[in-house]
C-alpha cells in the first residue's frame, strides 16, 4: 500500500480539491433532495391534520337526498324527474342515469330529453327546481319543435347530491 | 520505442491447390518464418521483413509516454519529499485539507438530515394513516362541494327562461337556447327588427355581459340573432 508521504504535496492538493469538490456537489444535491423531502413531511403534516377534523355535509339539510343507499338515491332522483314530466304531460322521449365516476359517488347525474307545450315546460322545470331534495339543471338546451308551433324540447342534464343520512 | 520490432514477415505461398497466398507471420527471423510456412503445408516464394503494425506503434508510444511522466514525477518530487516542498504548496496544503473537510462535513450532514427526514415522514403516514385516508375524502367532498356550488348559484333554467320571456319585446320570439357545462349562454331569437331588441339586452343586469355572435336570415323572412355569454 502506498504511504500518504509517498504523495507530493502538489499532488495531495490536487487530491484534496477533486474532493472538496465531488463532495460540495454532493452536498448541493443533498441540500435539494433535503428541500423535496421537508416538503414532503410538511404536505403528510397537513394532509394528517386536516384528516382529522370532522367532516361537515355538502349540502345543508333537506338539500341532498338522504337514503342510507346509493341506489335508493338515485332511483328516487330518476322517479322524481319522470314523475314531474308525467305530471305535466310531457312526452320523456329520454331519461338515463349518468354512471358514478369514483371520486364522485356523491353526486347523481341524469340526462333526459322531454316535450311538451311551453307553459307545461315551464311548470316542470320550476317544480324540479324549486323542490327539495334540490335537483339543478346543469346544463341544458331548449328549443322549439318546429316553427311556429307551441311545442318545446328541452335536452338537459339534472345534477343532485347525494349525502346519507342527511 | 522497441529496439526490434522487425518481427513481422509479409509472404508469399504457394498452396498444394496451386493458388498464392499472402500472409502476416510473426518471427524472429526470415528462416524462422519461412519454417512456419512450410509447416503449414505451403511453399513459400518471398519473404519480406515490414515494421510493426500500428496497434504495435500506438502501444509503443503511450508506453514511452508513460515512462517519460514516471520519470518527470521522481525528478519533481521523490519520495518522502514533503518536507522539501515549496513554502506556497506547505501553506496550501492545510487549507486544501480543511476545506475538504469542510465540504465532506457538508455532504455527511446535508444527507444526514435527508434520512432523518425520510423516517419521520414514514413516521407520520403510519401514525396518521387513517387521517390521511380521511384527508382524501375532504378533497372528494371539496371537489364536489365546488361543483355543486356553481350548479346551484348559477341561474337556474326556469329563473333564466322568466326573465327571456319578461324583457322579450312582443315582436321577439325565443328560438332556442343553450346553456353549457361551464356556464356560457346561447340564445337565439327571431325577430323582424334586431334593433329593437339590442339596446334591452345591452340594458338588462343579467345578459349585459352577453354579445352578439351571429345574425341570418330566416326562411319566414326574420332576422335570427344569436348572443353568447356568461349571465349574472
Amino acid at each position: 500500500m502506498i504511504g500518504i508521504d509517498c504523495i507530493s504535496p502538489l499532488r495531495m492538493i490536487c487530491l484534496l480539491a477533486a474532493a472538496t469538490v465531488i463532495s460540495a456537489c454532493l452536498a448541493w444535491l443533498g441540500f435539494d433532495r433535503l428541500a423535496e423531502e421537508r416538503q414532503r413531511l410538511a404536505v403528510t403534516e397537513a394532509m394528517a391534520l386536516v384528516g382529522t377534523r370532522p367532516r361537515t355535509p355538502i349540502m345543508t339539510s333537506n338539500m341532498a337526498f338522504g337514503e342510507p343507499g346509493r341506489r335508493l338515491a338515485a332511483g328516487r332522483f330518476e322517479t322524481r324527474l319522470s314523475k314531474a314530466a308525467l305530471g305535466h304531460r310531457l312526452l320523456v322521449e329520454r331519461l338515463q342515469m349518468i354512471p358514478a365516476q369514483p371520486d364522485y359517488q356523491k353526486l347523481l347525474m341524469a340526462e333526459f330529453v322531454v316535450s311538451g307545450g311551453e307553459t307545461e315546460i315551464k311548470r316542470f322545470t320550476h317544480e324540479i327546481e324549486r323542490g327539495t331534495p334540490a335537483i339543478r339543471f346543469e346544463s341544458w338546451r331548449i328549443t322549439h319543435t318546429a316553427t311556429g308551433e307551441p311545442t318545446v324540447r328541452i335536452d338537459a342534464r339534472a345534477l343532485a347530491l347525494w349525502e346519507a343520512g342527511t | 520505442m522497441r529496439s526490434d520490432p522487425v518481427t513481422r514477415f509479409r509472404c508469399a505461398a504457394l498452396r498444394s491447390s496451386g493458388a498464392t497466398d499472402i500472409r502476416i507471420v510473426h518471427a524472429l527471423n526470415a528462416d524462422a518464418a519461412r519454417e512456419r510456412l512450410i509447416a503449414a503445408g505451403l511453399e513459400p516464394l518471398t519473404i519480406e521483413a515490414v515494421g510493426p503494425s500500428l496497434t504495435q506503434r500506438l502501444a509503443g508510444r503511450l508506453h514511452d509516454t508513460w515512462r517519460h511522466f514516471r520519470v518527470r514525477q521522481d525528478q519533481i518530487a521523490p519520495p518522502g519529499a514533503t518536507a522539501d516542498a515549496t513554502p506556497i504548496l506547505k501553506l496550501l496544503l492545510p487549507i486544501a485539507r480543511w476545506l475538504m473537510a469542510g465540504s465532506l462535513a457538508l455532504m455527511l450532514g446535508t444527507w444526514s438530515l435527508v434520512l432523518i427526514t425520510m423516517g419521520w415522514t414514514d413516521h407520520v403516514r403510519r401514525e396518521q394513516a387513517a387521517a390521511i385516508v380521511s384527508y382524501r375524502d375532504h378533497v372528494t367532498d371539496a371537489r364536489i362541494r365546488t361543483l355543486a356550488q356553481s350548479a346551484m348559484l348559477a341561474p337556474s333554467l326556469t329563473e333564466t327562461l322568466g326573465h327571456l320571456a319578461a324583457i322579450l319585446p312582443a315582436e321577439t320570439s325565443l328560438s332556442a337556447a343553450t346553456r353549457d357545462r361551464t356556464g356560457a349562454l346561447w340564445i337565439e331569437l327571431d325577430t323582424s327588427d334586431p334593433d329593437l331588441f339590442r339596446p334591452i339586452l345591452v340594458d338588462d343586469p343579467i345578459f349585459r355581459s352577453m354579445k352578439e355572435v351571429s345574425q341570418v336570415q330566416t326562411n319566414e323572412g326574420t332576422i335570427r340573432i344569436t348572443w353568447k355569454g356568461v349571465p349574472r
